[in-house]
């Protein structure tokens, strides 16, 4: 019950944000929105205290049928799979409010439909049925175009269009794939589906692969990523940070809670690809990145790159690489939302995101200009931030089952290196570029509020991964055992 | 042996204390203001008793200490730990990075006053020495990696201390982007090693090794990469090209990562993994001839150079070459000898420089002359510290290198020993050169006419270590020297295990005077030589570098490494890179927008169906459906899949308004 509460207490605040009178000030707005949020992470973080241990209690799961000749029904329940995003998911709607301060007009309506997106990110995270799991897959696309296609840049219209069309193309592919494993299978349980259903390893393939499909659409996995740069460029900061830090996990969590366990003579054959394409990420998304001009393509790109080690992992299916997917999608929102939200802050000071026109802001912005190198650290895999932890995970596990790939994904090490040291080196050291950033303020106390609790999670997570990969230990090996015992 | 939780909390606050000293002045530093010092000095002041407590702890117990707690556990699947693992050569280790953190610390006080950026400054060298202490400290790979990137990390954030000036923010980028090659290669090693054997523990690797579990060619394969990953560290060739610009750093950074932190990291990863580098041969060839290379050409680098901290640049890159040249042939106990020894001499050498520049704000060489009578203190610490570069008796720095030296000769690596004795002429010279250069003849300039001596903060320092450079060698002395009852007590503390000994197939060997005595001829006619150019006939100098223009300029150039490596790594990762772009945005964007472009042509069309209030009516679609689907409750699937597709088209119907 508390799951479901969790899960739909942001809708409850959408209607609260549609409500509140216009003469309402917009200070206030933030406000209650504040507090909105507040609540489904206050949620989460009780659950983490309560249960961590224990995540398959039967208090935080909830079956009912819904559509009984197909055996569809609402299902709920939270495990070390999606655990972590559910949090995250939580956490990074706060810190999206917090940061929206680049939004003026129609701010209700804004919340309103950030909060719609969180539904179905918590959703996404904690559903058991694969009808639901499409539901709400669907119900954070809707939101996410919307906020994208009205408050974005002045080229916001294709660029939400391109991103619908795509995405949706993926996950209607997806849904095929999903209603015809659950009508051969005779349910759409998750729990009821366990390894193949009793499906033959041909039928298993043919269902694998458009389910594959549309997860890697939605990663995105390079080459199916153009959707992608047009709509993080165009979007405002804090639709960013929901952008880049849960939506593209949809994809990856997708594979490592359905399609995996689910199907594990299916995605066999595709393991060894999927491992390829996420080699394909990091190296392609490190040179693309390294030739951008503007600064939030950069750090898109980056974004781009750094998802290829969660396809790695989890494509190892070890309990090395598992365990380093499930908990980089983790340290990938938290470090990609951190850069986006700095990026939306030296745009905002500077009034450009030209690589090539800033230079020496550290000199005036010291705190933004130092957190950005955090981030920038934090996004090559320094050790000591928790991006490290799951991206060395993702390659051991890697390399165990895929020696040529997991050599390759550590070229990352210097690709990164390269292109993340240019941009420091354009954006904050150096001298002062132009005149007028003699008087740029550094981040202020709300930005600064928005960007702390993601440093300071990277430096804990970093020094204590043990927080998280605790919790997730035990539903990793219920999908290597599903794997294992097909 | 102490195993106690009070010996385990005395070594765990070694690098613990000046990581708590990082968080306070990173945190509180600019309350402190340049206080920040005391607090830095006060920490490692600690560390540095510690240290010296494990040293008692190890010697005086005979084994190393060894405890380790689980970091990532994954029951069956594989675990990581973290830990400690102290012997001699750890503990030595400990005491060395503690003593020149402290010198440094203290002499930065004075020549670091007024930065903008002091207490940073100061954060970021206690992060520094408490990575190098917690690398030392490593047990296992994993740990070991950790702390190696963390100096890393550490040794950019300090060379580019002065980010305002662009040369400075190039020459950290480029330390940390070269050295990042070979921790690329060093991180595949691991994964080979955690592939084949299932831990990253030093001790299981060599263990497995010996017991078969890795061999042959993926044994040779993954013991280089760990080497290339030592020599991107210790700036060996071909990865030796970011150490000398690393001179963009305040000089007092320099004598640490010259001295005991950094590039002392990549001669300790191959000291430590030595009894996994015995078991191939082929990789102590590479590690042999790469370092003995590696010394001759930085060498000859250093011969040309008129910035007065380059030539101690190029200086360690060529002594770091002897180390890695004498693990190589199997002399580890020297090596390490060599590698303590150094720490105290180079870490003068830079601090004699940092004096010289402080008094005139000039690097070059051709501004100063005459300084010795102006500079009294400078002059004699910095022939002190030369004297013990060049391997004069009885100067520490003899007996370390006379003994590389001498046990490439007695191992039969005859083409080496060529090498090595060349270079220690070599050395002789560059490194008098510079002397001279400085402090002989005439003030050139009106700033070294008028230069005075620093400060007591910064010559207090600088005496210690000159003091040091003298005696430090003498408690490596070798057994029975000369018929006195003398013991190497170094060589007792810090020895290759018994199976790397075996393996390695080494006959214990007296000492051999007359190889000792050819080296210090050597190291005397490069003096000679330095003082009939630079000081008997000055223009004896100038003649030979126009007579030999192009040697001049190749030598100068540094071997033309860095044209080289611009036009092909750097111009070709740029050049890739644009491609990969161009092809991004082309190809893949044209085939995806040409699409995108007709969907909005037909939304075009459909613009008047629509009214006023987009945002409201979007939302209304939004929930109504949400309702719908679960209030009504859908019978048949079809109508999920119905109401989906409505959906679909309304929102893109709204998406065409936009």
């Amino acid at each position: 019950m508390i799951t479901t509460i969790a899960i739909f207490l942001p809708l409850l605040g959408a209607l609260l944000m549609m409500l509140l009178p216009a003469s309402f000030g917009e200070r206030n707005v933030r406000y209650v929105a504040l507090g909105v949020a507040a609540v489904p992470l206050l949620l989460g973080l009780y659950i983490y205290l309560a249960y961590g241990a224990n995540l398959g209690a039967g208090a935080l799961s909830q079956d009912v049928t819904w559509i009984e000749t197909f055996n569809i029904g609402y299902r709920v329940g939270l495990d070390g799979l999606g655990f972590g995003m559910f949090l995250l998911s939580a956490l990074l709607t706060l810190v999206a409010v917090v940061a929206a301060w680049d939004v003026q007009r129609n701010l209700r309506q804004y919340f309103a439909i950030l909060f719609l997106a969180e539904v179905g990110m918590l959703g996404v995270f904690a559903a058991q049925d694969l009808v639901l799991f499409y539901i709400f897959f669907e119900l954070t696309l809707v939101p996410m175009y919307l906020l994208v296609g009205f408050w974005g840049d002045e080229n916001r219209g294709p660029a939400a269009i391109k991103f619908f069309l795509y995405t949706f193309l993926g996950s209607t592919v997806m849904l095929a794939g999903f209603l015809a494993f659950g009508i051969l299978a005779g349910t759409f349980s998750i729990s009821g589906l366990d390894a193949g259903a009793g499906l033959g390893g041909t039928a298993q393939v043919a269902l694998a692969a458009p389910i594959l499909l549309g997860l890697l659409i939605k990663v995105p996995a390079v080459p199916l990523h153009s959707w992608l740069l047009d709509v993080y460029v165009s979007s405002p900061t804090s639709t960013n940070v929901m952008l880049s830090g849960i939506l593209p996990k949809l994809g990856t969590y997708g594979i490592i809670k359905i399609a995996i366990p689910l199907l594990p003579q299916g995605v066999q054959p595709f393991l060894p690809y999927i491992a390829a394409l996420g080699v394909l990420n990091i190296v392609y998304g490190a040179f693309v990145a390294f030739a951008q001009p503007d600064l939030k393509a950069l750090v898109a790109y980056s974004s781009i790159g750094t998802l290829g080690f969660i396809l790695l992992g989890a494509a190892s299916v070890n309990a090395v690489g598992l365990n380093g997917a499930v908990l980089q999608q983790v340290t990938h929102g938290l470090y990609s939302a951190l850069l986006f939200i700095l990026v939306g802050v030296i745009a905002a000071r500077t009034g450009t995101r030209q690589i090539a026109e800033l230079g020496g802001l550290m000199a005036r912005m010291p705190w933004a200009g130092g957190l950005l190198a955090l981030g920038a650290l934090a996004a090559m895999g320094l050790p000591g931030l928790a991006v490290f932890v799951s991206e060395f995970m993702s390659i051991m596990g890697g390399f165990e089952a895929y020696p040529i790939q997991g050599a390759l994904a550590a070229l990352g090490i210097v690709l990164s290196a390269m292109y993340l040291l240019y941009m420091l080196a354009g954006v904050v050291f150096g001298p002062v570029e132009r005149p007028e950033f003699e008087r740029v303020e550094d981040a202020g106390p709300v930005e600064m509020t928005a960007i702390v609790p993601l440093a300071v999670l990277l430096v804990v997570l970093g020094i204590f991964p043990g927080l998280l990969i605790g919790i997730q230990r035990p539903a990793v090996e219920l999908v290597l055992a599903a794997i294992g015992g097909s | 042996m102490d195993q106690s939780v009070g010996g385990q909390l005395v070594i765990a606050a070694i690098p613990g204390i000046p990581a708590l000293v990082f968080l306070v002045l990173a945190l509180f530093g600019r309350y402190l203001g340049e206080n920040a010092q005391f607090v830095a000095i006060f920490g490692v002041v600690g560390s540095l008793v510690f240290s010296a407590t494990a040293l008692v702890l190890v010697v005086g117990g005979g084994q190393p200490l060894d405890f380790a707690v689980n970091w990532i556990d994954l029951g069956e699947g594989g675990s990581f730990p973290i830990g400690v693992f102290v012997d001699g050569l750890a503990a030595v280790m400990l005491v060395v990075v503690c003593f020149v953190s402290l010198m440094v610390q203290l002499y930065s006080g004075a020549f670091m006053e007024g930065d903008r950026r002091f207490s940073w400054y100061y954060a970021v060298l206690n992060l520094f020495t408490a990575s190098m202490l917690g690398l030392v400290l490593a047990p296992n790979f994993i740990q070991l990696y950790i702390f190696w990137e963390l100096v890393g990390v550490c040794s950019y954030l300090l060379i580019g201390h002065w980010f305002e000036k662009p040369s400075a923010v190039a020459a950290a980028k480029k330390a940390f982007i070269v050295t990042r090659i070979g921790d690329a290669a060093l991180f595949v090693a691991i994964i080979m090693f955690w592939r084949a054997t299932g831990t990253t523990s030093f001790e299981g690797i060599s263990q497995a090794a010996q017991a078969g579990f890795i061999g042959g060619g993926v044994l040779t394969a993954a013991v280089i990469l760990v080497f290339v990953g030592a020599i991107g560290k210790s700036a060996q060739f071909p990865l030796h090209v970011w150490l000398p610009d690393a001179m963009e750093g305040p000089t007092p950074v320099s004598a640490l990562i010259h001295a005991a932190t950094m590039v002392a990291a990549g001669v300790f990863l191959v000291a430590r993994t030595y009894d996994i580098f015995v078991q191939s041969p082929t990789a102590m060839l590479t590690v042999a001839y790469i370092g003995g290379f590696t010394a001759i050409m930085a060498a000859t680098m250093a011969i040309t150079k008129t910035d007065i901290k380059r030539v101690v640049a190029y200086s360690t890159v060529s002594q770091l070459g002897y180390m890695m040249l004498g693990l190589g042939v199997g002399a580890y106990t020297a090596s390490i000898f060599h590698l303590y020894n150094h720490a105290f001499f180079k870490a003068l050498l830079f601090l004699g420089a940092g004096s010289i520049i402080y008094a005139m704000n000039s690097y070059n060489l051709q501004n100063m002359g005459g300084l010795r009578r102006r500079m009294p203190v400078t002059f004699w610490t910095m022939v002190i510290a030369g004297l013990s570069l060049a391997g004069i008796f009885p100067l520490a720095g003899f007996w370390s290198k006379d003994l590389i030296v001498a046990e490439a000769f007695e191992a039969h690596f005859y083409v080496l020993y060529g090498m090595a004795l060349l270079t220690v002429l070599l050395t002789a010279f560059y490194i008098f050169r510079a002397i001279f250069m400085a402090f002989a003849g005439e003030p050139r300039t009106e700033e070294a006419r008028e230069a005075t001596e620093s400060p007591g903060i910064m010559t207090g320092p600088m005496v210690i270590l000159a003091f040091l450079a003298v005696v430090s060698g003498w408690v490596g002395l070798p057994d029975g020297f000369l018929g006195l009852p003398v013991r190497d007590l170094f060589g007792e503390v810090v020895a290759p295990t018994a199976f790397a000994q075996e393996q390695l197939g080494i006959e214990p060997h007296g000492f051999d005077y007359l190889l000792a005595a050819v080296a210090v001829v050597m190291a005397l006619g490069g003096i000679g030589l330095a003082y009939l150019l630079y000081v008997r006939r000055p223009e004896l100098s100038g003649q030979l570098s126009r007579r030999f223009a192009g040697v001049h300029t190749f030598l100068e150039k540094g071997w033309y490494f860095d044209a080289l490596y611009g036009a092909t790594f750097v111009r070709g990762a740029s050049a890739l890179a644009s491609a990969v772009r161009g092809f991004d945005g082309r190809v893949l964007g044209g085939l995806v927008g040409g699409v995108g472009r007709s969907i909005r042509w037909s939304g075009e069309r459909m613009k008047p169906v629509q009214s006023g209030g987009v945002q409201n009516y979007a939302l209304f679609i939004l929930l109504s459906v949400l309702i719908i689907g679960v209030i009504v409750g859908a019978e048949a699937l079809l109508i999920v899949v119905a109401l989906i597709a409505l959906f679909t088209i309304a929102a893109v119907a709204v998406g065409a308004r936009l």
